[in-house]
């Protein structure tokens, strides 16, 4: 599902600043499988996701995802990408917090060829699985962390993607969300996504079926 | 002193400042040229297609900056005919020295090269594997080598047009004595007319259908025969005279700048027409966008010319 081949990336490339961040990353996730990029701040899992996810570049090396070469997209071609094969989910959960529930979901189906009833199909499908149908009402701004996060997945979930990239998702939640959205995430590994999360949180190692990727310094830890 | 017109001083000022962009492009579309290879996920290969990303940003913008410098440089060669003795409108000045009509010519082949360009980038960020990169910058080399030329012309043209020497204007250019002749295939005024008729709808027809060869020849034509139509028979109805022939008066205030408005419809809509027939055997199918603009500019450039000759003939009841 996901290759990664070789992978470098250096910021600020020929200059005194050049930082390389990942160096000589190669990776191969299969489908309906979850990671764990684990690793401290500033260890590169962070980038990682990014050049998964088509927002920044490699400096070097070849990125293939579900069969397409994601880092060699034109800007154009990786909207498309983003929009038909990625659902993200932030650490902050960057919600619209004067909208209600439903009307995040919907955001990613703005310029998803779907008719209306596809549209209002996939944002019910995605409310009951990230289990906040019950709050499609509301307004963000009154929901708790945990709810944002779970409002977060069923954006993520809204395009039905086969990818699910989650930056630190658990770093704004208490123990007992941190766990629901585990399970949460657990139910959907099952329902066959491929799912990688990069975190320092040692509550996903605890999972059933989960691959943990350890990044030290920009490199995978044998 | 033609350079004190302050109209000629931006004007060069304007074509410096892109000439010297575009020669920022070439030094990043050189070594774009000698080593892009798509499929390689070398870092060098990563680093050419950022500098190609900031390129085509560079020609993008100095090239759509230089359609408007086109209707500028009419504008700005009209308002030199003040200053300089017989000239009454652009005709004057741009037959003032020898360079004047072969830099026109340049400027709009120029034109046609940039929007060729354009679309064809266009097409090649909407693909997913830059198809046309290497052809693009190939055609901008083209361009650029073009444009060079035309600045050094741009000078040599400015800078020869004499302010005391008196020049021949419009009237002894296209004037009534000279009737006859300029007409091409040595057409009457009735089958020039129909011909221009004739054209506009083979235009349409091959607009509608999709076919290219038909598209290329017909809109080809129609530029050539829509110039001497306008010249040596609507423009009779624009400025209201039988013996007024005159490409260049319709641009001044007195005739509401209505050439700005035919030229840049009757050029359009050839270009969009011509530039569809030559992507459809790049793509292998025909760009219906490029029709449809194709047939709406030569359509509004028909309507235009027609509404002169309808709204003259209601309002006198004879023709001209």
């Amino acid at each position: 599902m996901i290759r990664l081949e070789n992978v470098y990336k250096t910021f600020n490339e020929g200059t005194p600043e050049a930082f390389e961040a990942l160096h000589d990353i190669s990776l191969h996730v299969r489908q309906g499988e979850m990671v764990i990029l684990k690793g401290i701040s500033g260890s590169g899992k962070s980038t990682l996701l990014s050049i998964i996810g088509a927002l920044t570049k490699p400096s070097s090396g070849a990125v293939i995802v579900g069969g397409k070469s994601v880092a060699k997209l034109s800007d154009l071609h990786a909207s498309h990408y983003r929009r038909d094969t990625l659902g993200f989910i932030f650490q902050s959960f960057n919600l619209f917090e004067e909208l209600s529930v439903e009307d995040n979901v919907a955001l990613p189906l703005i310029h998803a060829p779907l008719t209306q009833g596809e549209a209002a199909r996939r944002i019910d499908t995605a409310l009951q699985r990230a289990h906040i149908a019950h709050k499609r009402t509301v307004r963000t701004a009154l929901l708790s962390g945990g709810e944002k996060q779970r409002c977060a997945i069923a954006r993520a979930l809204a395009n039905d993607p086969a990818v699910l990239l989650c930056d630190e998702p658990t770093a704004n939640l208490d123990a007992q969300n941190a766990r629901a959205f585990c399970d949460n995430l657990q139910e959907l590994r099952l329902l066959g996504k491929t799912i990688i999360v990069a975190t320092h949180d040692p509550i996903f190692e605890t999972l059933e079926g989960v691959r943990v990727v350890a990044i030290v310094s920009g490199r995978i830890e044998p | 002193m033609i350079f004190l017109s302050s109209a000629v001083i931006v004007f060069l000022l304007v074509e410096a400042l892109l000439l010297l962009l575009l020669l920022l492009a070439l030094y990043h579309v050189v070594p774009i040229l000698r080593r892009w290879a798509f499929t390689d996920t070398s870092a060098r290969q990563y680093a050419l297609e950022k500098r190609s990303y900031l390129a085509q940003l560079i020609i993008f913008f100095t090239l759509a900056f230089k359609i408007a410098l086109l209707p500028y440089f009419a504008y700005m060669i009209d308002s030199l005919s003040l200053m300089v003795p017989g000239a009454m409108c652009a005709a004057g000045v741009l037959g003032a020295n020898e360079y004047g009509a072969f830099l026109l010519g340049l400027k709009v082949l120029i034109l046609f090269g940039v929007g060729l360009w354009i679309i064809l980038n266009r097409h090649d960020l909407e693909a997913s594997d830059y198809p046309y990169t290497k052809f693009k910058y190939l055609l901008f080399l083209a361009l650029f080598a073009l444009i060079a030329l035309e600045s050094m012309l741009d000078w040599l043209y400015l800078s020869h047009i004499a302010t005391t020497t008196p020049v021949s204007c419009c009237s002894s250019i296209y004037g009534a004595s000279s009737l006859g002749s300029p007409i091409p295939f040595g057409l009457s005024k009735e089958e020039l007319l129909i011909l221009f008729y004739l054209l506009y709808a083979l235009c349409l027809v091959a607009a509608l259908y999709g076919v290219a060869s038909v598209s290329l020849l017909a809109n080809a034509a129609f530029i050539y025969i829509g110039y001497y139509a306008v010249v040596y028979f609507f423009g009779l109805y624009i400025y209201e005279l039988p013996t007024h022939q005159c490409p260049f008066c319709m641009l001044q205030r007195e005739y509401g700048y209505v050439g700005y408005a035919l030229w840049a419809t009757l050029l359009l809509g050839g270009f969009f027409g011509i530039a569809s027939a030559l992507f459809a055997s790049l793509h292998g199918s025909a760009t219906q966008k490029l029709y449809r603009l194709s047939a709406l500019c030569n359509t509004l450039f028909v309507l235009i010319c027609s509404a002169y000759v309808l709204r003259y003939y209601f309002s006198n009841g004879v023709w001209l």
